[in-house]
């Protein structure tokens, strides 16, 4: 639940970039559904329960697991990943032309939670390649790795910046031969 | 009893033709080929063609089907080299499933309808649906008003009010979680504070399994609230 992700369509004059409220399947997304299709059934019987309450399932208007209306478009993929929030968002997909969809786990750098420098979320963090079968062992990695570095942070091993290189430079050690975004040196 | 494969062709494709669901049963292999490639060598197997597309290959152990095609796949039913083939074909991205029955033991094929209620008890079922059809399971008095509801640092899970008239933003994790939801739902909850013009108080509740020391700790110190709920099994 809540897994908030960012979709990115590559379109003819860039990406569109899209909001899902929760992580959506990505062999759902397809020509024929590029949203992810109706949503289930189930949440047709679900609402049809709900409704005696007054509670409306569709409060934003989505019947799809993509919000069909972009957020932005025509934005280049460093643009999108640039232009990331990385608090709010826990995954963001990448999709080509082919309908080939790349799921990229977002790290967010920022230690405010955790007793360092409150900072815009946007853009401050590194975008990790998974495959399915790594996706919760990377998320759960992630989470471990920040902790102790919020830890060392505390301890006085290192400063806040140099723990944000540290964790950027684990995450893309994590990521092997697979590129990370942004790419190392990249403004 | 194994069935004459020309026969058996002929009835699976008269129930992919009709849209129906169709079942095999029998010793095939299985070979797929797209992202990656693998083959599967003979076994005792369940078929399932689904007229959605979805294409099944279920052994004798597990929930999880060892090969698979999702929704709108197209299925062939053919006579290769005198056994059973079914063909089945993804276009983007290109992917083919092809399974070869050397016997077949049963076919079936359903037209199927299904208007069954939803059970929140199924593995479909997620933490969202839980706390909807059971409110009181965050709080007594918790009635959930919308989902997804907008605010200007993003749409939160549950907006709701609580027996006192207060409004209560409900986060909901499905695992463990840290500090980082904490600092999360805290935005969402500020964003609220601040287009709330009534002065209504507004709560925030984080819903998850369970959370760190340090993510209890920053609760306590945001005047945020947890609730401790497992997502359906």
């Amino acid at each position: 639940m809540a897994d908030r992700t960012l979709v990115a369509y590559e379109r003819a004059d860039g990406y569109d970039a899209h909001y899902a409220h929760d992580r959506p399947d990505p062999d759902r997304l397809t020509p024929a559904t590029p949203f992810g299709g109706p949503t289930d059934r189930d949440l047709d019987r679900l609402q049809a329960r709900l409704d005696p309450l007054g509670i409306d399932l569709t409060d934003a208007g989505d019947r799809t697991a993509v919000s069909p209306l972009p957020e932005s478009t025509g934005l280049t993929w460093r643009e999108v990943v640039a232009g990331l929030d990385y608090q709010t968002y826990t995954w963001c997909y990448r999709i080509d032309r082919e309908w080939t969809v790349e799921q990229y786990l977002v790290c967010h750098l920022g230690l405010g939670a955790r007793g360092g420098k409150e900072r815009d979320p946007v853009g401050d963090g590194v975008i990790l390649p998974v495959a399915d079968h790594e996706r919760e062992y990377a998320h759960g990695w992630f989470e471990g790795t920040k902790a102790v570095t919020a830890d060392m942070v505390g301890c006085g091993v290192f400063g806040e910046e140099r723990a944000r290189e540290y964790m950027d430079g684990r995450v893309r050690s994590f990521a092997g031969e697979r590129d990370c975004y942004p790419r190392v040196g990249a403004v | 009893m194994d069935r004459d494969a020309s026969e058996t062709r002929n009835e699976v494709q008269a129930g992919l033709d009709a849209g129906e669901m169709v079942t095999v049963f029998g010793r095939c292999r299985v070979d797929y080929d797209g992202r990656a490639s693998s083959e599967l060598g003979p076994g005792d197997r369940l078929l399932v063609l689904k007229p959605d597309g979805t294409a099944l290959v279920h052994t004798d152990e597990g929930h999880q089907p060892v090969n698979w095609q999702p929704p709108g796949c197209d299925h062939e039913s053919r006579l290769t080299d005198g056994e059973l083939h079914i063909h089945s074909t993804r276009t983007t991205p290109e992917e083919t499933l092809d399974m070869y029955f050397a016997s077949v033991a049963a076919v079936n094929r359903y037209a199927v309808t299904d208007d069954s209620e939803l059970s929140v008890s199924g593995t479909e079922a997620d933490l969202r649906e839980r706390v909807l059809e059971s409110p009181s399971l965050v709080e007594s008095g918790f009635e959930p008003r919308a989902t997804e509801r907008g605010t200007a640092a993003g749409a939160v899970d549950i907006y709701g009010d609580d027996g006192d008239g207060n409004a209560v933003v409900v986060e909901l994790k499905r695992r463990r979680v840290g500090p980082d939801a904490v600092g999360q739902l805290d935005r969402y909850v500020t964003a609220l504070r601040r287009e709330s013009h009534d002065g209504t108080t507004v709560r925030g509740i984080l819903v998850a399994p369970s959370v760190t020391e340090q993510a209890s700790e920053l609760l306590a110190e945001q005047g945020l609230e947890f609730v401790a709920l497992e997502p359906p099994e």
